[in-house]
């Protein structure tokens, strides 16, 4: 799997809608209403947030590269798929690429990792009798968490190894086995210290980032099995440091006045803010929030005729789907709408 | 001496950290601080600097305070004294955020060794705090920070005797592996404190040294001869992460049997560390890297340090070098020198000092934008601390003063580098050259001595040499993996 083709795929999804950077912000994970709102609207949510450690000169060399293979032609600061990079997008689903899903394992999947390879390390160094070491891991949270793990089996080393391998040995199975392998060369144990993702893309002659991307892939595939099965993989699911909070602080503030009973024109006034930044905090609030109650600012009525209009131009772009729609029904609530099919909530 | 204490610490070396014996300089150190005089100390890198407070610190009533520059270097303290069992340690820094620090500063009863960085010691909630407990011995690592005739003076380090002074008079001991006699007599005079001198020799007999001239464009070349040859535990220092890279590709695709990698400030976190304990682990060949490597990595067996840029000092060519042969066996350094290197830590220290313009910018409110937008961490920082120094200098006379320190710096800086260079084309014995400086005497070279002596650089190269590697290889298959990792034997 390619870096490269996963760029150009979500450029060509963005095509004549945003900017180059759009795609940059989308694979950082930038808490931004916009970048939130935009994973969805064009259904690139998969992507969200899986390269949160990207760093800007890095993916500007990845825009020149297909620039300079004319598969993209930059105008206007927004990226145009090129017919030769029509033509290598034909035929190809990217949409569930390796059923990566940024959106709903970005905040949790580099800790899941971490906390795989430092319990993988501790475990394996104290089978062998080896209970001093460096642990592979700086995070104290994580270290933590690994330590509360290992007492709640009473230390019992041997055990834990054994559950710990028929879980693994478990998920594994129901993975891609290049996948399994690219995770499992990354954890480090008595024997050996693992490999950086760099050291096995020069193994492989590949570009660090497609590593990258395997290996976020590896992840999400065992976060998707185990989340379906927990009660199979109780050692597993306790690596997974829920974080609850998905909401940018702005729209958070905005959902705390919200929730203590006051309307969006008042939260615009206490707050000093312009009531088009509430509206997009509703939007994310919407988005994100099970309990919010989209039917304060729009009737069911309204929802479903938008909702009608978004099947009859099978687009997410917001101006055809207004251009259907009753004067009376502005963006704000194709937008809630739209915000509103987001099926994973919390 | 008093054998009771003799006995007392014998006992805690091996109890604490499974040594059977204290090195040169350990044993002293130690009981001269437990004796209540004020030390200060020279002792060469890898020499086990750290025991000398660290042992006191732990058989101490109270607790230990230890100021030290490198951040990084405190951390990787914690974590080894951690592995090693010993957990009331922690150290606080500016890396951390202020519920990190909070914690710390909370539950300071707890420990008995502190990191401190010399930013944080000025808070102060950290000084009030500290002073409400007994603090045993006062460590400033890195003391030469302390001296403006050193070539990494840090101002903050000034400050440091009025923080003594703050937490009760503990007894100080104050610790260098490079300090040259008059930036020891500063030391002295700048703590304002009666202290006892303990100086040890710095060389190391069982390093061979070597300047090897080049033209700018065989240099690869060469490097390329010399791995040939001599597959041994190699390290190659730059001063560029660029040119550490692009070298680390040219090896990989020379030398696809050898295990190279690269290692600098400007990766990841998680890989720095991977790379690190691979390197310990006995997994690499050769690593390609810059200064940012080798702080808290003691490995025994790296038998060639190579050096691919000139360093900009003495002391830190000293430094990068001492990581070679620590297990007493000959090991040799050699520096790949063409003319106009020197030119690289020139500028260097360009973009570390800002320009008098750069001085007027800064200090002049009323310009637009921000200064970060222009000047970078380093001179942003350098500036900082000029203008809080000079708070109470009037407005007029501020950049004045500011750009004659600038200037001062520049001069010291530049004299370290044209030190080096003498050294690098200079005929006489290279370990004279060296170590004078900082010793009365040089003992004499173990094995062979210099290439101005008795080493032939040339003969040397051209005898194959290998080691036996621990690396088992590597299965490429997840289930055999999962079984190495996770099942015994």
């Amino acid at each position: 799997m390619h870096y490269r083709e996963l760029l150009l795929f979500l450029f060509k999804k963005l095509e004549h809608e945003r900017s180059v950077n759009a795609v940059f912000h989308l694979l950082k994970g930038k808490k931004s209403a916009q970048t939130l709102q935009d994973a969805y609207l064009f259904q690139i949510e998969n992507f969200y947030g899986i390269d949160r450690k990207l760093k800007k000169s890095t993916f500007d060399v990845y825009v020149r590269e297909l620039t300079e293979k004319r598969l993209v032609r930059v105008e206007n600061d927004q990226a145009i798929v090129t017919k030769q990079g029509n033509q290598i997008l034909r035929g190809r689903s990217f949409q569930s690429y390796y059923q990566i899903k940024g959106h709903k394992y970005h905040q949790i999947d580099r800790e899941f990792k971490q906390g795989l390879i430092l319990l993988i390390q501790t475990v394996s160094m104290l089978i062998h009798g080896e209970n001093k070491f460096i642990p592979i891991v700086d995070q104290s949270y994580i270290q933590s968490r690994v330590r509360e793990v290992l007492r709640d089996y009473s230390m019992q080393f041997d055990k834990i190894a054994e559950q710990l391998y028929g879980e693994l040995h478990t998920v594994l199975s129901t993975i891609d086995e290049h996948l399994a392998t690219v995770l499992l060369k990354q954890c480090s144990g008595y024997a050996r210290v693992g490999m950086s993702e760099q050291q096995i893309a020069v193994e492989e002659n590949r570009n660090k980032e497609d590593l990258h991307l395997q290996t976020v892939a590896a992840i999400h595939n065992i976060l998707d099995t185990i989340s379906e099965q927990p009660e199979k993989y109780t050692l597993l699911t306790r690596l997974i440091l829920k974080k609850t909070n998905r909401l940018t602080v702005s729209a958070q503030e905005t959902f705390n006045f919200y929730q203590a009973g006051h309307t969006l024109e008042e939260i615009a006034s206490i707050r000093q803010l312009k009531i088009s930044t509430i509206q997009d905090h509703f939007v994310e609030i919407a988005t994100h929030k099970k309990v919010f109650n989209i039917y304060s600012f729009i009737s069911e009525q309204d929802l479903n005729e938008i909702q009608e209009a978004i099947q009859n131009t099978s687009t997410r772009k917001l101006k055809p789907i207004k251009e259907q729609l009753r004067e009376e029904i502005d963006y704000f609530h194709i937008r809630l709408a739209i915000a509103n099919m987001n099926d994973d909530k919390e | 001496m008093n054998s009771a204490i003799s006995n007392d610490i014998d006992q805690s070396l091996i109890s604490l950290f499974g040594f059977k014996q204290f090195r040169a300089g350990q044993r002293e150190i130690i009981e001269s601080i437990r004796s209540g005089n004020h030390t200060l100390a020279t002792l060469p890198t890898g020499s086990g600097k750290s025991i000398c407070y660290q042992l006191p610190a732990l058989i101490g009533e109270g607790m230990t305070v230890v100021v030290s520059p490198l951040i990084s270097l405190m951390v990787d303290q914690v974590k080894l004294l951690k592995a090693q069992g010993i957990k009331r340690v922690a150290s606080l820094n500016s890396m951390m955020n202020a519920k990190q620090k909070s914690a710390v500063i909370n539950r300071l009863d707890t420990y008995k060794l502190l990191y401190c960085s010399p930013e944080m010691l000025q808070q102060e909630r950290v000084q009030l705090a500290l002073s409400n407990k007994t603090i045993d011995f006062f460590v400033i690592d890195e003391a030469h920070c302390i001296s403006q005739w050193g070539h990494e003076f840090r101002p903050d380090f000034l400050r440091l005797r009025d923080v003594v002074k703050k937490l009760n008079n503990p007894t100080v001991l104050a610790l260098s592996a490079t300090a040259t006699p008059s930036i020891r007599q500063d030391i002295i005079k700048q703590l304002k404190l009666p202290m006892t001198e303990l100086v040890y020799p710095i060389d190391r007999p069982n390093i061979t040294f070597s300047v090897d001239e080049v033209t700018p464009n065989n240099k690869d070349e060469r490097l390329i001869d010399l791995i040939e040859q001599k597959n041994i535990p190699t390290m190659i220092y730059f001063s560029s992460r660029k040119v550490s890279e692009a070298v680390y590709r040219l090896l990989q695709s020379k030398f696809p049997e050898r295990e190279v990698a690269y290692y600098h400030g400007g990766m990841e976190q998680d890989e720095r560390l991977l790379i690190q304990q691979q390197f310990m682990n006995n997994q690499l060949d050769i690593i390609c890297c810059t200064s940012a490597f080798g702080m808290g990595v003691n490995k025994s067996n790296i038998r060639l340090v190579i050096h691919y840029h000139m360093p900009s000092t003495i002391e830190s060519f000293i430094q990068e070098v001492g990581r070679a042969g620590r297990d007493g066996k000959q090991s040799v350094s050699i520096l790949l020198y063409a003319p106009g290197d020197e030119y690289l830590p020139f500028q260097l220290i360009q973009t570390e000092l800002p320009t008098e313009d750069e001085v007027n910018l800064f200090l002049n409110e009323n310009m637009n934008g921000q200064p970060e937008d222009y000047l970078n961490e380093t001179k942003m920082r350098f500036l900082e601390l000029q203008k809080e120094q000079h708070q109470k200098t009037q407005k007029s006379e501020q950049a004045k003063r500011i750009i004659q320190y600038r200037n001062d710096r520049e001069r010291i800086k530049q004299q370290s580098i044209f030190k080096l260079v003498d050294w690098i084309k200079a005929d006489t014995c290279r370990r004279v050259g060296l170590f004078s400086h900082f010793q009365p005497d040089v003992s004499n070279a173990k094995y062979e001595c210099c290439d101005c002596c008795d080493f032939r650089l040339e003969e040397w190269r051209n005898t194959p040499e290998t080691y036996q590697k621990k690396n088992k290889p590597l299965r490429d298959n997840w289930e055999a993996l999962l079984g190495e990792l996770l099942m015994k034997g």
